[in-house]
């Protein structure tokens, strides 16, 4: 495989990232890889207010895969990173794009590795307000107990946790990584971004996105979960999730 | 003024406070869109509460209720036929050929005059700027008045009698909530593309970098609330509607 066939996605907890990452593999014209997903790393939730639909690898520290990802350029060399990346993969050929996924990618050390190893690979962004990203995962997800594992933002061990119940340490913790990744990968965003837009149904549609009943599906709850509208009465929706892309003009199908 | 095609005729819409006056000088330099500039004049100049003279937010006509142009279009369809609308439309403009005119009003958000003007201009753009509405109240409170700025904004104010008061404010309010929503719900079942205005994106619609195109590019960048951070929040994307053909982009 070649190395351009890594598209780097980067976002924070809450952000919305892994159903932007669902919807992004229903577009074609990435020719995403789906081998990653399998009976271990699909998994869902659905609480009175939020569904949660985590599916295929989420790299870094607490997850197994990507320990050393906190630090990637005093833990790995160019070469064992791909091989790292790619150990999550069954399916491994020279013509597929390989979605690669880590909230630590946003670590400002990361982001300028990444940049000067893989200057012309694909980028994948999520932006989300980080109180709104806070909000949502806080009280949606736990630290160590459901997939992916977020230990790496934990700073005690707190058996009792439930989803929307946190000690107050880890919360905090997990509110002071997540506004210094928000503002590292804004930096990164303003930089290097060529198009920021929302993922409406015209603009997937641009980039190839196969309406099948997975299609229909992800997009579905998607709306439901991040273009909420502001009341029951207005059916007016926000779009507060941007999607940010870099080096991926051909994908844009314009 | 014999060759004009309503195609020409480029509808750009947004709630008070929303940095679309800002935004739409972005769009006056974009070769794409190809802007008639002719409806400028020093008197409708206007640098806002603030003061800074080196920064001029408004130019051009802003049509709107109890205003100089746009007075009826609180309900286009019930103020104008075809015809009218487009003559008010132009009114403003000194020069008349092959470029477009960007008719700038808050207004267009009513849902009767969008759906009033998809029927009656089926081809023509619309864009919208979309911002939530807090941030669009409080943006709107720092920089502007309801009459002793320009464009004026009677047809926000409950009484009359005083300018900045808790009742023009509280229908300021109102109003900017009413028309936020009422674009959001008519683009949701729309073929839109809603994209942040970054660099990149406006050299794609052939941004020109003369010393016009700079400055109001410099301005932008150093003066308004969402991109003179070095986070911007990326809060106030533009949303295109019927706009496919200026969306060739070239990497």
């Amino acid at each position: 495989m070649k190395d351009n066939q890594l598209v780097f996605f980067l976002g924070i907890p809450g952000s919305g990232w892994a159903k932007i990452d669902s919807l992004m593999r229903q577009c074609k014209n990435f020719s995403f890889n789906e081998s990653d997903y399998n009976e271990n790393t699909i998994w869902d939730r659905c609480t009175n207010v939020h569904y949660l639909n985590h599916k295929g690898h989420f790299l870094g520290p607490g997850s197994g895969v990507g320990e050393g990802f906190r630090d990637i350029g005093a833990n790995y060399t160019k070469e064992s990173f791909i091989e790292e990346c790619m150990k999550v993969y069954e399916d491994i050929n020279d013509h597929d794009s390989y979605m690669v996924k880590c909230h630590w990618f946003c670590e400002k050390k990361n982001i300028k590795w990444l940049e000067t190893n893989f200057p012309n690979n694909r980028y994948i962004s999520v932006l989300r307000d980080v109180e709104l990203c806070n909000s949502r995962w806080l009280t949606s997800m736990t630290f160590a107990k459901d997939y992916p594992k977020y230990t790496a933002w934990m700073v005690k061990e707190d058996p009792d946790e439930e989803f929307g119940k946190h000690c107050k340490e880890n919360e905090d913790n997990l509110k002071l990584l997540n506004h210094i990744h928000d503002i590292n990968l804004r930096s990164f965003v303003r930089r290097k971004a060529d198009l920021i837009f929302c993922p409406t149904k015209y603009m997937l549609d641009r980039m190839g996105y196969l309406w099948d009943e997975t299609g229909e599906h992800e997009f579905t709850w998607y709306k439901r979960c991040y273009m909420k509208d502001k009341s029951l009465t207005t059916r007016a929706p926000v779009y507060d999730t941007a999607i940010a892309l870099t080096n991926c003009h051909t994908e844009l199908g314009f | 003024m014999a060759d004009f095609k309503e195609e020409q005729l480029i509808f750009y819409c947004a709630v008070p406070g929303s940095g679309w006056a800002k935004l739409s000088l972005l769009l006056a330099c974009c070769g794409k869109l190809n802007i008639n500039k002719s409806d400028r004049r020093p008197e409708w100049e206007e640098r806002g509460r603030l003061g800074d003279t080196n920064h001029v937010f408004h130019k051009g006509c802003y049509w709107d209720p109890q205003r100089e142009y746009g007075g009826g279009f609180d309900d286009i369809g019930k103020n104008y036929s075809k015809q009218k609308f487009i003559d008010e439309c132009l009114r403003p403009f000194k020069e008349h050929d092959e470029r477009n005119y960007l008719i700038r009003s808050h207004f267009f958000a009513e849902t009767k005059n969008l759906n009033w003007l998809v029927e009656n201009f089926p081809n023509n753009k619309i864009i919208f700027v979309l911002r939530e509405a807090k941030p669009c109240f409080e943006g709107w409170h720092t920089g502007m008045s309801f009459t002793g700025h320009y464009p004026n904004y009677k047809a926000w104010m409950a009484r009359t009698d005083i300018d900045l008061c808790k009742e023009n404010y509280d229908k300021l309010w109102r109003t900017i909530k009413r028309h936020d929503g009422m674009i959001r719900r008519w683009i949701s079942d729309k073929d839109c593309y809603i994209i942040q205005p970054n660099k990149h994106f406006i050299n794609q619609l052939g941004y020109v970098w003369d010393e016009e195109g700079t400055e109001e590019y410099m301005k932008m960048m150093h003066t308004h609330q969402f991109y003179a951070t070095p986070v911007p929040m990326y809060d106030a994307p533009f949303c295109f509607y019927n706009c496919d053909d200026i969306f060739t982009i070239k990497s």
